[in-house]
């Protein structure tokens, strides 16, 4: 698999369980330990699934079938790129700068629920991924605009830091 | 404990002053820090991090 989730598949709360049955079957899994699993992979060397660990991480309390489903398609996404990592380059013209690119974008009203925007931005330095975030933002954004300046703030936030 | 440096002689120096107060080991150049792997090319100058272990452990733990 190239991509861990499909495009198209989204997911919101209205697919959490309706009849106790249903509840009692998602029960049996072990949702959250697994994404906490993932996460630790997440936030170490895969900046690539960073995105859909946001969103997977919100249906901790109320998880239905098609959550389950996208929590395997990352699993098996993973198994395809195992050996993918960060790789981290110097060179020589630039041994003398510190050499830090950011990017940033944001998924306007990427959140079905609440409709939220995500913002998202990473850092490198020497080629190589040293922080990285995605984050649903804490107010709507009425324009894409409006939710760029978001996560450009975000962001600047952390290059200060950097 | 991992050390990092530019300069290899300060490393070593560091390194025989921890092992003259400290009981320890020298286990070389370092391979797995924290579950990364790292990988390294001296000539082209480039590192790689990658947790090919911790995930094939975790498909292993969720029978995936």
């Amino acid at each position: 698999m190239k991509v861990p989730i499909p495009i198209g598949v989204r997911l919101f709360v209205e697919q959490c369980p309706k009849t106790q049955e249903e509840e009692k079957d998602m029960s049996r899994v072990l949702y959250a330990s697994a994404v906490d699993s993932l996460m630790y992979a997440m936030v170490c060397t895969r900046p690539d699934i960073a995105h859909e660990m946001g969103v997977l991480s919100r249906f901790m309390s109320k998880l239905g079938k098609e959550h389950w489903t996208v929590v395997k398609q990352v699993f098996r996404y993973l198994r395809g790129t195992s050996d993918y990592g960060l790789c981290y380059q110097g060179r020589p013209r630039l041994d003398r700068v510190l050499d830090i690119h950011g990017f940033v974008d944001v998924d306007w009203a990427g959140d079905l629920d609440q409709r939220r925007s995500k913002s998202g931005y990473v850092f490198n330095l020497y080629g190589g991924a040293v922080s990285w975030m995605i984050k649903k933002q804490s107010v709507v954004a009425l324009s894409t605009i409006e939710a760029k300046y978001m996560v450009a703030t975000h962001a600047s936030k952390e290059a200060i830091w950097l | 404990m991992l050390l990092v440096g530019n300069d290899k002689e300060i490393i070593q120096v560091l390194k025989t002053q921890l092992s003259s107060k400290f009981d320890m080991k020298d286990l070389g150049v370092a391979n797995y820090i924290l579950g990364m792997e790292i990988i390294r090319d001296r000539a082209e100058r480039k590192l790689w991090l990658n947790q090919r272990k911790y995930v094939e452990t975790i498909l292993q733990r969720f029978y995936m």
